[in-house]
């Protein structure tokens, strides 16, 4: 009998943080907060001995993996020990381009997120139109209440 | 990066390339080559391998299977069906530009 071998991929999930509130998200409900995430010296071990134990790529998630300002040292360590990365939505288990866009807003002032799925390839028309929504229906100035209160 | 719009065809003249989010890895712990694209990986065997590798963005297809058919000392009439059907498939898996 052949040694079983290690997973090909490991899903990292940088931080429960989320701007958005999509009703159909998968997280857990009893999420991570921010003051118990790993350090950064603590991702970058992690995609070390993941690259040692024979992990070929990691999937990037969360809650929202670019909240995390250290992303690009943490990837940068992943690509340096060969794991191919990729950030991970939902939809990308189909290898198509997807973005999430805050347009609804709940009673309490929470962003509710759409999801625009692309064909394979057409992130630029996706950025495209995400641009054009946010023309017509800014967000950039709204903040949920949780990041009011860490200020 | 445009979307494509039509089937891309292998063709004698075809300049075959791998895209840049194309990795051919050799993986030490299986002790194997792996292809990485986005939340995919395929182990190709050697004679796929030896195409792949040849997909420099220089080289076209004739050119390709005249060398392998050099490498394995076999006819090229005889390798070009399998070499084409191999492209073909992969270019439709968009993991082979041509």
């Amino acid at each position: 009998m052949s040694a079983l071998l290690p997973p090909i991929g490991m899903l990292a999930e940088l931080t429960h943080r989320c701007p958005l509130q999509c009703p159909y998200c998968s997280n857990p409900l009893e999420l991570d907060r921010v003051n118990t995430e790993l350090t950064t010296a603590e991702w970058q071990d992690v995609m070390r001995q993941a690259a040692e134990l024979g992990i070929l790529q990691i999937h990037l998630s969360g809650g929202e993996p670019t909240l995390r300002k250290d992303l690009e040292d943490i990837v940068d360590v992943a690509a340096k020990a060969g794991l191919y990365t990729t950030f991970l939505a939902v939809i990308n288990a189909s290898g198509q381009p997807a973005a999430s866009v805050p347009l609804h807003w709940s009673q309490s002032n929470l962003p509710i997120g759409i999801q625009l799925v692309g064909r394979f390839g057409a992130e630029a028309t996706l950025l495209r139109l995400s641009a054009q929504l946010e023309g017509v229906a800014p967000w950039r100035d709204r903040r949920p209440p949780a990041f009011e209160k860490a200020g | 990066m445009t979307a494509l719009r039509a089937r891309a065809m292998v063709s004698p003249g075809a300049v075959p390339r791998l895209p840049k989010h194309v990795r051919i890895q050799f993986d030490p712990v299986r002790q194997a080559h792996a292809v990485l694209s986005p939340e995919k990986v395929f182990w190709p065997n050697e004679v796929s391998l030896d195409i792949l590798r040849r997909c420099d963005g220089k080289t076209n297809v004739d050119a390709i299977v005249a060398d392998l058919a050099r490498v394995y000392d076999a006819p090229q009439e005889e390798l070009a069906g399998d070499v084409f059907a191999f492209l073909q498939e992969w270019s439709d898996k968009l993991l082979v530009r041509l």
